[in-house]
């Protein structure tokens, strides 16, 4: 699974957002080191959608705010875990090749 | 589908305005947000995939083009329909005549064969040789036939005339036909058993299984119905039937009568018909030798594939009604492709407008392809609806001669077919000079094509009709109008005797003379011009004192009716030399004879005819005691016989079982059809008889080739039209294209009417050249007396279609059309 999907999935796995919030929350939470285009953004999120791992409602935001909210499915959850798990297989693997190659 | 949009819609609102809230100014949301269009059109594709969606838009765009260019796209349409329509149509018939499938098992395995001479229209079998050839014959796997269809009447009840087909008991099983109920013809079977047609079961009986095993009453004797026969089963003749018996051929001591017999048979396995033919050359020349020695020559063996055999007379009007549809269709694509043509190069301008800010020339070319292809869509429904319409036309207006006409459906193979040729056709010329740059040419071209191609359409037409108005026009010999024919037929079980016969037609004579109203009434045994009973061979004409014809080649056919004294006057036919027959003669001892003019000719050229005595064949010489004027006798197309005439004596040898009656009268036809339905009746109530003007008899004869004449009339005036049509469509499009030109020319001094004049200069080379092609191919196909009339047609419509855009180039305003840089 592509990056960007996979940090979607995980930020709302914490709770339901939107599409801006999700950009907030990423770059947050990665300390700056992680910035999203909303370009890839959005279509991202649709095509999630459209593969059943995430649902979407129409809400209001705190400030008022007229927003589509996105959140997890239960396939999306499972999705999620298989999709960690792949991940920091890889990032292991990386990472012990690369102190291989040193 | 924007449903989603919408919703996205709202989506990106929803972001900007937030992140506005976050700290960000509405300009600098949108600015970071990215490229709007670019990230709307990957949120779409996510919904729809991308190709779809292109495809809607084109469509949308393509119906929007069309509905703003009215002119275009009906011309488009109306060619499409026209030429779709039409060729459908007659395809659909055509296949129907001459591929439909025959009811039968492996019917190209089946022939049909026999003997072909002078005398039969129809090849034959005699039936001694037919039964020596059915039980010593191993060529074919099966050999069978029939004796044609007989008269069987119901007689219980109303009198119902019904035909019986007369087979052999393996028919069925040569065909490979099983009966749908009960069983099929055996070898015991004979009058008295009879197979059943499903339309007549199902019409008359209710499709009543019970029917098996029942008796019905035929010509007064019971028949018992063993078997019904399956749906659609037809008789290789053609021929239609009601009822199927076992026919009766074997000579007995009391009948040593030949019966002549159509014959069929199945192929062996990998033998095809000539060969079946030259290994049946033993049996033939077998057969040959019952043949009198002069006439061997002119007889031969034919084994012909059943369906080729069948459509035979059908097929050359098939054919030509293919070239002739084949040949519209051409005009339509050359139409369709010129008009592509000029509304593509119409659009350059907004072509390259549109590759300038940022359209692909592949997205510019399918948009294209999606216009012509939806043109293409409307038009074949359009062609679809004309199709239909022209089928039952056909349907409607055809003579009974087409077989199996009413049956004939639109097959959608066709129409797909022609839809599939006419886009390929019209995208080829369409785009091609697109990507040649050579439009103008290419046009030209098109339209000079068009014009010829209609010539020979034209000229086709032209001369079928005129060989049809120059048959139609030979005089038919008699006067028609206002006489009533009777035709009876009595069963031969009632009336087997000729005394019988003879009393009761005498006796009907006497009873419908005596119907007030009726002037004269006369018996024969056919009438012409299309009836003709009894033929004979002219060499078998011998006049008394001269020796006999041996050796002689036949000679052709020579007709004879017998008839009473009144037959002359009724029907107009003037007396020439000598005398007609009267009543007196009826009475007397001896046969008298009256010959045609044609006749005298050939037998007495320097001689007078009258008191001469001839006889045909053998019996005694009888006296000619009259010459009479030529009567048409063979239909209206056919090439006329010399005939002779035998009177109807007071005598048991002028007994006849069929008759028909002519009355001339005054009284009131329906009247009079009432009266002789009356006096008939009280003759003999089970017997059923045709009444009918003899006008409505002839009138039957020209349908065929009227029908014909009116098919090709009207597929060259539609090619014609077309044309006609793209000849307006491409001038319009030039003066339109050259308004600049034109304008330039009348600033400089030009009249109108000199402008009026080059655009019609140019319509009148590409007709010149168009005729000139034409002409060449017609004069190739022999049509060249035709061309006269053909290529003042073809000019007169040319420069009608060219009169409104010369005029429209005559009222360019030079002002108005030099501004529009």
């Amino acid at each position: 699974m592509p990056p960007l999907e996979l940090l979607i999935l995980k930020t709302l796995a914490r709770a339901a957002n939107h599409g801006f919030g999700i950009t907030l929350h990423i770059q947050q939470a990665s300390s700056g080191l992680l910035s999203v285009e909303e370009g890839s953004l959005y279509p991202a999120l649709h095509r999630l959608e459209r593969e059943g791992l995430l649902s979407s409602e129409w809400g209001v935001t705190p400030n008022a705010r007229k927003a589509k909210f996105y959140k997890l499915t239960p396939a999306g959850r499972k999705r999620l875990i298989q999709a960690e798990e792949s991940w920091l297989q890889t990032a292991k693997g990386v990472s012990k090749l690369l102190r291989f190659a040193q | 589908m924007s449903k989603h949009d919408d919703d996205w819609k709202q989506e990106l609102e929803s972001h900007l305005a937030l992140r506005a809230d976050h700290g960000a100014t509405p300009d600098e949301a949108r600015r970071r947000f990215g490229n709007r269009l670019q990230i709307s059109e990957a949120v779409r594709a996510v919904h729809v995939p991308v190709y779809l969606d292109h495809l809607q838009q084109d469509l949308r765009y393509a119906l929007r083009g069309l509905r703003h260019s009215p002119l275009f796209t009906a011309a488009a349409l109306l060619t499409l329909a026209l030429g779709l329509g039409a060729s459908t149509a007659v395809f659909s018939v055509v296949d129907r005549i001459l591929f439909r499938p025959l009811p039968y098992a492996e019917p190209d395995r089946l022939v049909w064969l026999g003997m072909a001479a002078p005398i039969e229209t129809n090849e034959f079998l005699l039936s001694p040789d037919y039964l020596t050839w059915r039980k010593s014959q191993t060529v074919l796997t099966q050999l069978t036939a029939t004796r044609g269809n007989t008269d069987c009447d119901l007689t219980s009840g109303d009198p119902v005339r019904y035909r019986c087909a007369q087979v052999d008991d393996n028919f069925l099983s040569t065909l490979g036909v099983r009966p749908l109920l009960g069983r099929d013809l055996q070898e015991s079977d004979g009058a008295e058993t009879a197979l059943i047609s499903h339309h007549l079961w199902l019409s008359r009986y209710a499709a009543n299984p019970g029917l098996l095993n029942q008796t019905i009453e035929i010509n007064r004797q019971p028949v018992r119905i063993v078997g019904v026969l399956p749906p659609g089963f037809e008789l290789p003749t053609l021929q239609p039937f009601d009822l199927l018996q076992r026919m009766t051929i074997r000579q007995t001591s009391q009948s040593r009568a030949m019966f002549f017999l159509t014959a069929f048979g199945r192929l062996r396995p990998g033998q095809t018909a000539s060969q079946t033919r030259d290994q049946l050359q033993p049996l033939f020349a077998e057969a040959l030798k019952s043949v009198p020695p002069q006439f061997r020559n002119e007889v031969s063996l034919k084994v012909h594939s059943l369906r080729d055999r069948q459509t035979r007379d059908s097929r050359r009007s098939a054919l030509l009604l293919l070239g002739a549809v084949g040949l519209m269709l051409l005009i339509a694509c050359a139409n369709v492709a010129n008009l592509l043509l000029a509304r593509a190069h119409a659009r350059q301008r907004e072509w390259s407008i549109r590759q300038a800010i940022g359209a692909s020339h592949g997205r510019l070319l399918r948009q294209s392809i999606t216009e012509s292809l939806l043109l293409a869509g409307l038009g074949t429904a359009a062609g679809l609806v004309v199709a239909r319409a022209l089928l039952a036309l056909f349907a409607h207006f055809a003579p009974n001669g087409i077989p199996r006409l009413a049956e004939a459906t639109i097959d959608l193979r066709v129409l797909l077919a022609a839809s599939a040729i006419t886009i390929a056709c019209s995208l080829l010329f369409g785009l091609a000079p697109l990507l040649l740059q050579r439009g103008q040419w290419f046009r030209s071209g098109l339209v000079v094509a068009q014009i010829a191609v209609t010539v020979v359409l034209l000229a086709s037409a032209v001369n079928l009709l005129q060989s049809l108005i120059t048959q139609l026009q030979i005089p038919l010999g008699l006067r028609p109008e206002g006489l009533l024919v009777a035709e009876v037929g009595l069963h031969r079980d009632r009336y087997p005797q000729r005394e019988q016969q003879l009393q009761f037609f005498e006796a009907l004579e006497e009873r419908l003379a005596a119907i007030p109203g009726v002037q004269a009434v006369a018996l024969a045994d056919a009438l012409p011009p299309h009836g003709r009973l009894m033929t004979t061979i002219f060499s078998t004409l011998q006049v008394e004192g001269r020796p006999a014809n041996t050796g002689a080649p036949t000679g052709g056919m020579v007709v004879h009716r017998q008839i009473t004294p009144h037959y002359f006057s009724i029907l107009g036919i003037p007396v020439v030399r000598g005398r007609a027959f009267t009543e007196e003669d009826r009475r007397g001892p001896e046969d008298l004879v009256i010959i045609s003019e044609s006749l005298a000719r050939r037998l007495f050229p320097q001689r007078n005819p009258i008191g001469q005595r001839m006889r045909a064949f053998e019996g005694p010489f009888r006296p000619i005691v009259g010459v009479v004027a030529d009567v048409r006798n063979a239909g209206l197309t056919g090439k006329d016989d010399p005939e002779y005439y035998e009177l109807r004596r007071h005598h048991p040898s002028a007994g006849r079982g069929h008759s028909q009656i002519l009355l001339q009268s005054t009284a009131d036809p329906a009247k009079l059809n009432a009266a002789v339905r009356h006096e008939l009746r009280q003759l003999d109530p089970h017997l059923p008889a045709e009444i009918y003007p003899l006008t409505r008899k002839i009138d039957a004869l020209t349908a065929q080739p009227r029908f014909q004449s009116a098919l090709l009339s009207g597929f060259a005036l539609a090619g014609l039209l077309l044309a006609a049509i793209g000849l307006y469509g491409v001038l319009a499009f030039l003066v339109a294209r050259r308004a600049r030109e034109i304008a330039v020319r009348l600033a400089l001094g030009a009249t109108p009417s000199q402008v009026r004049g080059l655009v019609l200069r140019q319509a009148l080379l590409w007709t010149a050249l168009g005729l000139g092609l034409g002409s060449a191919a017609a004069v190739a196909l022999q049509l060249q007396q035709s061309l006269a009339l053909t290529a003042a047609v073809l000019a007169l419509t040319a420069l009608l279609a060219a009169w409104w855009p010369s005029a429209r180039a005559a009222r360019v305003d030079p002002a108005t059309a030099l501004r529009w840089e």
